[in-house]
């Protein structure tokens, strides 16, 4: 690889301008050329910030640089070119990694990312100015910074992730939690028992049984025949007796129902009589009052008459009246006319008289006629004075007025006598109307049932209390009938004694002792009773428990195939859930298996986070051992190991014939003893130790590179091309030096063909001076270090 | 996973677990020796994309086969 920088830089940066395309080299030059800028830009362009921790160095940096341009052709792999274009003043001015603030970045031409270089170029500086057991410290550092950042950072982290795995694991744990194989055979063998004990249990209480109901039996056979022997006289002698007052009690029923019946006839037809009583009362009533209204109006109308209200007087008063009436009507038209008569009459008289005065007196005046004789002036004048007075007698007294006032007053009197004949009518057939209505009411009053008859109630309720006595000896009878029937349950005395002496026999219990033996077999059971309770129960219990265990498997059985979390369980378990196995003891020895692995894995899990951050622990320790600022406190179990890791690795470094050549003459079995900072080995049969520190600069620079080049070695490259720079070796300006570092270098580059190599020197005294014309190759370095400042070389051995 | 488990880490466990059995096996070891590390444990969990099921897995499986 050929690496070009075009940078600008204000006064007091400098950058060399090239890298050669040798395999391993050498560039020397003077202080100040800018060699270590230059692989310090390098590392920036490939992702790496080698100012870090030195931030004021850094922002020096990156306030000199104002632009660059660095190129690197000749790469391997995927990629023949890459360019970067450089802006530091988007760089952040605290020294951390750039990222995609570094600049622009064109791989074979085309735009790329920063982070695209990674895969392609590495850029590694290994910097001399540290000694051997800074750089073992830092080795230790390192490996510990690894862990602890793989162990505790960021979301993926081991510890999380095994704090999500251990979460996982005991969750599925309490999903397939059931009882042990061993707890379930346990089980079932405790349920056998119960069962075997309860079903021994239960024959006894049967068998108890049977005999207790057998003396029961024999006891209620001797009762029964007792009761032949004493009772069944006398209950027949009861029974006689009720049925007599039975008869007694019906002839009486009977009777009182045809009594009854009569009376109920009787009792409608008083019924109907009170009605017709109540009715024709209030007929009377009512006809009585109108009566007396009548009589009322009446009298008060022949009061009003003028009369007296017997009927022969209205009568005659009536008559009286009429006759009156036609008096005064007939007198009407002559007192109409007697004014008019008696002034004519007047007139005729004086006529008359001047005729007699004149002579003719005896003239006749109207020749006589069929009625009487002649009548001459002055008798007619006579019989007109006459009449004249008659008439003048009459009418000076009355008046027409007055007699038609009167004819009004007794024609008023003829009608109220007239209404007072209609209301004596009237009051007549009131009077026969009550009279009707009194005959009526008397008729009913005769009708009307005596007050001391036996109502149908009285009656009704004595037949009940029959009734009620009938049923109370019925009751009675049927008690003594059942008795009797008892008595010997219907069984004659010598059966009796039969079935007992056959009972007895059977339960091998002499007569005798038939109740003492009961008595005492009722104790046995109700233990046996309670025994066998007891046993049942313990049964049942055992079952539910055998059950529970059995629903348990089933249910981790369920959750392990259906529960999606629990996949990886399922996955394991393939064995346990076919369905051919049904043996709940062997599913659950499975279960528990599985269960016991899960725990295993778990602990596995936080044991393994758990030593990695020991064993973190234990290199931070041995590496602040190694700086002189502390030993070993933490990660103690894991120190040893350590240490025993690192003194192999050194001891691998050193036995790198180059190394062990320039460090330990002659010299092998070289170990390294980390507690004590020590490296022994054997040379000329001798056994030598030296303290690491005793080594001298060239001899420590070489173990140092060595070292760090190993660290790299360590790690499967990354990068398909790599540039390892050694800056600042100024212990290997010393030839002696030098040549081992060469060889090292070109024994390692069979192993490492694609890593190039730059060992950068501080320019030699000898460089310094110009050469003689002869010597062309120092010719040319010196017109190298004329033109540029720096001289590069490759190293070929 | 940020903290990517590089290979040199994990080949440095391997060494520190390998001097970790040597010693255990050794008289030194006595009852103060190292824990053993489960590298295969330590590969389980730094397996890359982590799937805590195939993790789960992989784990219960080699504690049921030991």
């Amino acid at each position: 690889m050929r690496f070009t920088i075009d940078a600008e830089c204000k006064r007091g940066l400098r950058i060399i301008e090239e890298l050669p395309d040798f395999q391993i080299s050498r560039i020397e030059g003077y202080n100040g050329i800018g060699k270590t800028s230059a692989l310090r830009l390098l590392e920036l362009c490939t992702g790496s910030q080698p100012y870090q921790g030195q931030d004021k160095l850094w922002a020096s940096f990156r306030d000199q640089l104002l632009h660059a341009t660095v190129q690197v052709i000749g790469l391997q792999g995927g990629a023949r070119e890459i360019v970067w274009d450089l802006d530091p003043s988007a760089w952040p001015p605290t020294a951390e990694s750039l990222g995609e603030l570094l600049g622009n970045v064109r791989i074979d031409g085309s735009p790329a990312r920063c982070e695209d270089v990674l895969p392609l170029l590495r850029v590694h500086t290994i910097r001399g100015n540290e000694t051997f057991t800074d750089t073992l410290a830092a080795r230790l550092e390192f490996a510990a910074r690894g862990l602890d950042a793989w162990v505790n950072h960021g979301s993926g982290a081991a510890w999380q992730r095994m704090e999500a795995l251990e979460t996982l694991l005991e969750e599925s744990r309490k999903a397939t939690q059931v009882p042990s194989a061993a707890e379930i055979k346990s089980l079932s063998l405790e349920l056998a028992n119960a069962e075997a004990h309860s079903t021994e249990t239960a024959l006894e209480f049967r068998r108890v049984q049977t005999r207790v109901a057998q003396l029961s039996e024999a006891k209620k056979l001797a009762e029964q025949l007792d009761d032949v022997r004493g009772r069944g006289p006398e209950l027949g002698g009861q029974l006689a007796d009720i049925e007599r007052q039975q008869k007694a009690l019906r002839d009486q029923r009977s009777s009182l129902d045809e009594r009854i019946t009569e009376t109920g006839r009787r009792e409608h037809q008083d019924e109907a009589a009170r009605k017709e009583f109540a009715l024709a009362r209030q007929n009377f009533d009512r006809r009585e009052g109108e009566l007396q209204n009548s009589r009322n109006r009446f009298n008060a109308a022949a009061a009003e008459a003028g009369s007296d209200p017997k009927a022969t007087r209205v009568a005659a008063k009536e008559r009286e009246l009429s006759a009156r009436l036609d008096a005064l009507t007939s007198r009407l038209p002559k007192a109409n006319a007697s004014p008019f008569i008696a002034e004519l009459l007047g007139e005729l008289a004086d006529r008359l008289r001047r005729a007699e005065a004149a002579g003719l007196a005896g003239e006749v005046l109207i020749p006589g006629n069929s009625l009487g004789r002649d009548l001459t002036v002055r008798a007619w004048r006579e019989i007109c004075e006459h009449e004249a007075a008659n008439r003048a007698a009459e009418g000076a007294t009355e008046t027409a007025q007055d007699l038609e006032r009167e004819i009004a007053q007794v024609r008023q009197r003829l009608q109220l006598l007239v209404q007072v004949k209609d209301l004596s009518a009237r009051a007549e057939h009131a009077a026969e109307n009550r009279d009707r209505a009194s005959q009526r009411l008397a008729k009913a009053i005769e009708n009307l049932p005596s007050e001391d008859a036996t109502t149908l109630d009285q009656l009704v309720s004595a037949r009940e209390e029959i009734e009620a006595h009938l049923a109370e000896l019925a009751e009675r009878h049927a008690s003594v009938q059942h008795a009797l029937s008892l008595v010997g349950d219907g069984t004659d005395e010598s059966t009796l004694r039969e079935l007992l002496a056959r009972i007895c026999d059977e339960v091998g219990v002499p007569e005798s002792r038939v109740r003492s033996q009961l008595k005492i077999e009722q104790g046995l059971l109700a233990n046996a009773q309670e025994a066998s309770t007891s046993s049942q129960m313990n049964a049942d219990s055992a079952r539910r428990r055998v059950e529970a265990s059995t629903e348990a498997v089933g249910t981790a059985l369920s959750a392990l195939r259906q529960r999606p979390e629990l996949s990886f369980a399922h996955n394991v378990a393939e064995n346990l859930l076919s369905t051919t196995r049904t043996n709940v003891s062997a599913q659950a020895a499975e279960l528990g298996a599985l269960r016991g692995a899960m725990e295993v894995a778990a602990q596995g899990a936080r044991g393994a986070v758990s030593r990695i951050q020991g064993i973190a622990e234990a290199l931070d320790a041995i590496a602040r051992q190694f700086r002189g600022t502390g030993g070993p406190s933490q990660g103690a179990r894991w120190v040893r190991p350590v240490q025993d890791w690192l003194a192999g690795q050194v001891s691998e470094w050193f036995a790198h014939d180059e190394v062990r050549q320039a460090l330990f003459p002659d010299g092998h079995e070289i170990t390294v003893d980390i507690d004590e900072m020590a490296v022994s080995w054997t040379a000329g049969g001798e056994r030598m130790t030296r303290p690491m520190t005793a080594f001298s600069s060239g001899q420590q620079a070489l173990a140092y590179t060595r070292a760090r080049i190993a660290s790299l070695d360590s790690t499967v490259a990354s990068s398909a091309n790599r540039l390892i720079a050694l800056d600042e070796f100024g212990a290997f300006i010393a030839a002696d030096g030098m040549r081992h570092l060469s060889r090292y270098l070109l024994e390692r580059h069979k192993t490492f063909p694609h890593d190039q190599v730059v060992v950068v020197l501080p320019l030699r005294q000898e460089i310094r001076n110009m050469p003689g014309p002869t010597d062309t190759v120092a010719a040319e370095r010196w017109r190298q270090l004329q033109q540029r400042g720096y001289l590069t070389d490759r190293i070929t051995r | 996973m940020d903290a990517d488990m590089p290979v040199s880490v994990i080949g440095t466990l391997r060494a520190i677990a390998a001097a970790a059995d040597r010693l255990a096996a050794s008289s030194e070891a006595g009852t103060t020796g190292p824990d053993t590390l489960d590298l295969r444990v330590v590969e389980i969990l730094a397996l890359e994309p982590f799937d805590e099921q195939a993790a789960a897995e992989k784990l219960v499986r080699d504690a049921l086969h030991d």
